[in-house]
């Protein structure tokens, strides 16, 4: 018994060598690619502005410039500095949204909830910034 | 004369139960979508028979096996866009895997595994042509895991069925 062990023992030890360092490969590249993406996905290149959930205005982060959006609800001035966007002004009574300060990364927002107005920094060069444009169940 | 004719009914049948079983894999697979936050993202339990006919019956039925059950899958339950997807995951994914054994180095799981991952990536490289970002760059990340671990636990199953049934 113990030799039929050390019988079938013996080539598992030899295979398990090019195993152990394919997988180690593949773990540390799924690692690197993650890695990347962090990295990469940091800066964020579109100031999307949404009123009442739609989208109304699209800034590049890559110019300065000064916005002010007008809606039935209220005024506020939107700014894009240094690829970084803040709410400069607003008329709305709580005035948070001028307090939450500098946003440059992907995802970050700002929300004057008074005005149902959102500043979402994305990265999605297209107009369909539809956030469930990937709608292809594969199977 | 009377041989030949008797061991392509074989061979038929085999292919016949192998794609059937692939095909309910894959129904079964079908059903449970919504468990997993991201498309694209599932279990790849067709891949035990991919494996199996990979190291039972060789590369080519491994390749007809796969190819024949993701045309028969788009057309029952997906669609056009659904098969090319698949295609190119599945077919990426079978090459890898049969370049893999061919070396003759690797276990079954290990195959397995580099399978599952490079059948994501095969999606991957075709989503980003289709949908032209590279805004799902993320999504690669969050895939490649999902296969090393879909490839771990097919990889395993298989290398269990592998081992148990006959070499025919």
């Amino acid at each position: 018994m113990l030799c039929v062990v050390k019988i079938m023992k013996k080539p598992d030890i030899k295979k398990i060598k090019p195993d152990v360092i394919l997988i180690s490969v593949l773990i540390i590249t799924g690692l690197i690619i993650m890695l990347f993406v962090l990295i990469f996905s940091g800066g964020g290149r579109y100031a999307e502005i949404k009123s009442d959930g739609k989208i109304i205005e699209k800034l590049s982060l890559d110019t300065d410039t000064e916005k002010t959006i007008e809606t039935e609800l209220g005024k506020n001035t939107v700014v894009v500095e240094n690829s970084s966007v803040y709410m400069k002004d607003a008329d709305c009574p709580d005035g948070i949204c001028k307090n939450m300060g500098r946003i440059d990364k992907k995802g970050q927002s700002i929300i004057c909830l008074p005005h149902k107005l959102v500043v979402v920094i994305t990265d999605d060069s297209e107009e369909n910034t539809d956030e469930n444009s990937i709608d292809i169940i594969v199977k | 004369m009377k041989n030949k004719t008797k061991a392509s009914a074989k061979t038929a049948a085999k292919y016949g139960m192998l794609i059937a079983l692939a095909l309910v894999f894959s129904y079964l697979e079908a059903q449970i979508p919504s468990f997993f936050p991201v498309p694209g993202m599932k279990l790849g339990l067709t891949n035990i028979i991919v494996l199996l006919s990979l190291y039972r019956m060789g590369w080519k039925s491994a390749m007809a096996v796969n190819v024949l059950r993701i045309v028969l899958v788009s057309f029952l339950f997906g669609g056009i866009s659904a098969m090319i997807y698949s295609l190119a995951g599945g077919m990426l994914s079978t090459i890898v895997m049969i370049l893999l054994k061919k070396t003759d180095r690797f276990r079954i799981v290990t195959v397995s595994i580099a399978g599952g991952i490079s059948h994501n990536v095969g999606q991957i490289i075709v989503a980003v042509f289709a949908l032209n970002t590279v805004g799902i760059a993320w999504y690669l990340t969050v895939l490649w895991f999902s296969g090393l671990a879909s490839g771990a636990l097919t990889g395993i199953i298989g290398a269990e069925l592998v081992k148990r049934l006959p070499e025919q």
